[in-house]
């Protein structure tokens, strides 16, 4: 079912805002080398993909009619986006053997403490180009 | 050895676990509390998503966090490589 909800702007704006962190933080490891560039930037992307999926499901359906499909999706998210980054850490480290872990946590963790951004994002206008 | 990696699955498993417990208490109100106020007044439903969606964020950022942690110690064993293993 397409997204009707007129308050999902926050939640765009949001996940814009964790791919822009993501794609550009790790351009502050670039003097530490290539390689904790690269795991800056896998850290940062097991952060957003999860939440991007968790956005999907919790989007998924829309309408008073459907709140328990609502619900039921948003547990599922939930749950997705847990074994979603743990697939994703597991798989980056057992065959990524060259990680820099200190630039992959500090990637994740700025990403996801991004969402503690919300408060400031909610508090503009909605911008159609969004 | 053995000690140091027995030391760090248990406190990995101590680290996903109470990471999972709070999660699990957290989304079990915020998601009873969803089903009961998009019950009481049906027309909020599109704002408590997006409200949901916002709690939960906020909700699951630290646990995620322990959760990367917990495998990290278990995938990697830093402390058993710093002995050498």
């Amino acid at each position: 079912m397409a997204v009707r909800s007129p308050h999902i702007f926050i939640v765009r704006r949001l996940l814009l805002t964790q791919l822009a962190i993501s794609i550009f933080f790790p351009l502050a490891f670039l003097p530490f080398g290539m390689n904790a560039a690269w795991s800056a930037l896998a850290g940062g992307f097991a952060s957003f993909i999860p939440n991007a999926y968790f956005a999907y499901r919790t989007f998924q359906y829309s309408g008073a009619r459907a709140v328990n499909a609502i619900a039921r999706s948003m547990f599922a998210g939930e749950i997705g986006k847990l074994a979603l980054m743990a697939l994703i850490f597991i798989v980056l480290f057992k065959y990524q053997k060259t990680l820099n872990h200190g630039a992959l946590f500090s990637g994740f963790i700025v990403v996801q403490l991004s969402v503690w951004l919300t408060p400031l994002l909610s508090n503009r206008k909605p911008n159609s180009s969004i | 050895m053995e000690t140091v990696l027995s030391n760090t699955a248990i406190s990995a498993a101590i680290l996903i676990g109470l990471a999972a417990l709070g999660t699990a208490i957290g989304f079990a109100l915020l998601g009873g509390k969803f089903l009961e106020a998009s019950g009481r007044q049906p027309e909020l439903v599109s704002m408590l998503q997006t409200k949901f969606f916002i709690a939960a964020g906020l909700l699951d950022a630290i646990p995620m966090i322990a959760v990367a942690m917990g495998l990290y110690f278990i995938f990697v064993s830093p402390f058993a490589g710093a002995l050498g293993g």
